[in-house]
């Protein structure tokens, strides 16, 4: 399901353009057949649940896996002929553990100056200020930090080169919630001051919900939605409704994903065009009390719950 | 938004790469690379001693270096793993493989810079060992540069065989000690079971003039160490080192260009 296009207001050229994505761990597919296209300067949020394929996407993107069949370009760059570019441009989070960790024996100090090293664009200012504002002490080993003091020094590493594409997989997973929420103040602040296309994987949509202009739903290796979240706001909504008298056992007349009831009222999250959706239901001899627009984490679990059923 | 506003970033050049490589390889594994420094230059430094006692006769630093050469071949096969790529086996290196430098190229420069490491402790402890000799015996007696060569060429060539497994396992040491016991099996079964061939295979491995036994100790071999009956039997080692190291470095080429994937990545 891909939304069309004309409803980005702005359409731009894709950083990321990925057609027919196959990929297999051995026996295991991880990937079968996933396209998805992020355009340029794009807050992409990808949802899924585990084992769906978003991390296998990212290792794609960043060259750190190979294609088994497909097609991927990352900034017009294809990520297996130019490996080396096309990470310069990218600042990545992993999820935990899959690029790290880093030598353990490394000074957090070390690390970034080595990280720094690689990348022209490393600004000593910048990483110096976001080490504070995160609370990053810089003569510990990084063998010896926490995990989400580990997670606070990747995001440093990931935003202080100022990548034009920051490849965010769960950024926040084991961070206390006073950091978290730092760590997306933050984050807003980059994106305000510097142009960044994001594609960011998280079980917490809520997270992006200030930042999310697009919306992906990842599930069994293949994306199934992906579009802009006005699309996604105008196509999922809460029908709230009271059932007639006599038709109690009656079933939804229209693509309800999510369902709650008591007695003759019901709450119905649901697919379609609102004003077909409301004719459908008025035709139906249901009363609507109600329609709601989704917040994004509910959107996406509807749309999840779609996928599932 | 546009692609001029988010300008492509540049990769570093290979220089940058290299330096950055050999400063984190001097932060990181200094100790160890001191620690077997400390080891060759007193190793060196005994050897020369025991020349002065008389148990050898006068040494020479290429004769101290001949009869250590053993130990010297022992740290140069475990180099790769102790120092080079220490904490960071192939299941933990793709730290190393997310920087923006193409991924065997970058093997190579670690490898390489390994190698220099490896290279400077080998002459920062021969000079510590040299000046300890001079000072108990009064004086180094001189010659033997080509034992030097021959020295430099087989523990590179024990780096570099080394170097494959620690560039292609997590357990590179355990392949290092099995290789080394199925080797020294098949060449005692062969010969005692009767099997045909056993001398082809003595010839390519321990005896032969172009052996593989012959290219590591060429610097026993030329100093003397092993006797003069090898030493005669074919007068120089340099043919077989030659071509050992060109296998060797074929195997480094091999092992950098296997692409290595996490499994079960979703």
């Amino acid at each position: 399901m891909t939304a069309d296009p004309s409803h980005d207001a702005a359409v731009r050229s894709p950083a990321i353009q990925a057609s027919e994505l196959c990929k297999s761990y051995g026996k295991t597919p991880a990937l079968r057949g996933a396209s998805l296209t992020v355009p340029e300067g794009a807050f992409f949020l990808l949802v899924g649940p585990n084992g769906a394929g978003k991390t296998t996407t990212m290792r794609l993107l960043s060259g750190l896996d190979r294609l088994d069949a497909g097609e991927l370009r990352v900034f017009g760059l294809d990520p297996a002929a130019e490996e080396a570019r096309v990470r310069a441009q990218i600042g990545h989070v992993p999820e935990d553990g899959t690029l790290g960790p880093a030598p353990g024996r490394m000074r957090v100090a070390w690390l970034l100056e080595h990280q720094a090293a690689y990348r022209p664009s490393w600004d000593r200012a910048y990483e110096a200020r976001l080490c504070r504002a995160l609370e990053i002490r810089r003569d510990r080993r990084f063998g010896d930090l926490s995990k989400g003091q580990a997670r606070r020094v990747q995001l440093v590493m990931a935003l202080a080169h100022r990548p034009p594409l920051l490849l965010l997989d769960e950024p926040t997973d084991g961070l206390d919630p006073v950091v978290r929420e730092r760590t997306l103040a933050l984050l807003a602040d980059h994106l305000s001051a510097m142009p960044t296309t994001v594609l960011l994987s998280t079980h917490h949509p809520h997270e992006a919900e200030k930042l999310a202009d697009h919306v992906g739903v990842m599930m069994r290796g293949r994306v199934h939605f992906q579009g802009p979240r006005s699309v996604v706001s105008e196509r999922v909504k809460r029908y709230r409704v009271l059932l007639p008298e006599s038709g109690m056992d009656v079933s939804p007349p229209i693509s309800v994903v999510r369902s709650r009831r008591s007695g003759r009222s019901a709450s119905w999250v649901a697919w379609g065009a609102e004003a077909d959706n409301r004719s459908r239901l008025v035709r139906a001899g249901i009363e609507i009390r109600s329609v709601e627009t989704l917040t994004l984490e509910e959107a996406t679990l509807a749309m999840l719950s779609e996928e599932e059923s | 938004m546009s692609t001029e506003a988010m300008k492509i970033r540049a990769v570093p050049g290979t220089v940058d790469v290299c330096l950055a490589q050999a400063r984190r390889m001097a932060r990181a594994q200094w100790l160890a690379a001191v620690a077997m420094a400390a080891g060759i230059a007193i190793g060196v430094g005994v050897l020369t001693w025991m020349g002065s006692t008389g148990a050898w006769g006068r040494s020479s630093l290429a004769q101290a270096v001949g009869r250590l050469h053993g130990a010297l071949q022992v740290v140069a096969f475990l180099w790769p793993m102790m120092v080079t790529w220490r904490d960071e086996a192939p299941s933990r290196r793709t730290y190393h493989w997310s920087q923006p430098v193409q991924r065997m190229r970058h093997q190579l420069v670690r490898t390489a810079v390994g190698g220099a490491a490896l290279a400077a402790a080998l002459a920062a402890g021969g000079l510590a060992g040299w000046i300890v000799g001079a000072l108990v015996q009064g004086g180094m007696a001189s010659g033997g540069g080509e034992v030097f060569v021959a020295s430099a060429g087989s523990l590179g060539l024990a780096y570099l065989l080394g170097s494959v497994p620690a560039l292609l396992s997590d357990h590179a040491v355990l392949w290092l000690i099995g290789a080394y016991a199925a080797s020294a099996l098949l060449m005692t079964a062969w010969p005692a079971l009767g099997w045909p061939g056993a001398h082809f295979l003595e010839a390519a491995v321990t005896h032969g003039r172009w052996s593989l036994g012959r290219a590591l100790g060429a610097p026993a071999i030329l100093s003397g160490a092993f006797g003069q009956g090898t030493a005669t039997e074919h007068p120089e080692p340099w043919s077989a080192l030659a071509v050992w190291l060109a296998v060797a470095a074929a195997g480094v080429i091999v092992a950098v260009s296997v692409r290595q994937e996490r499994s079960g990545a979703t």
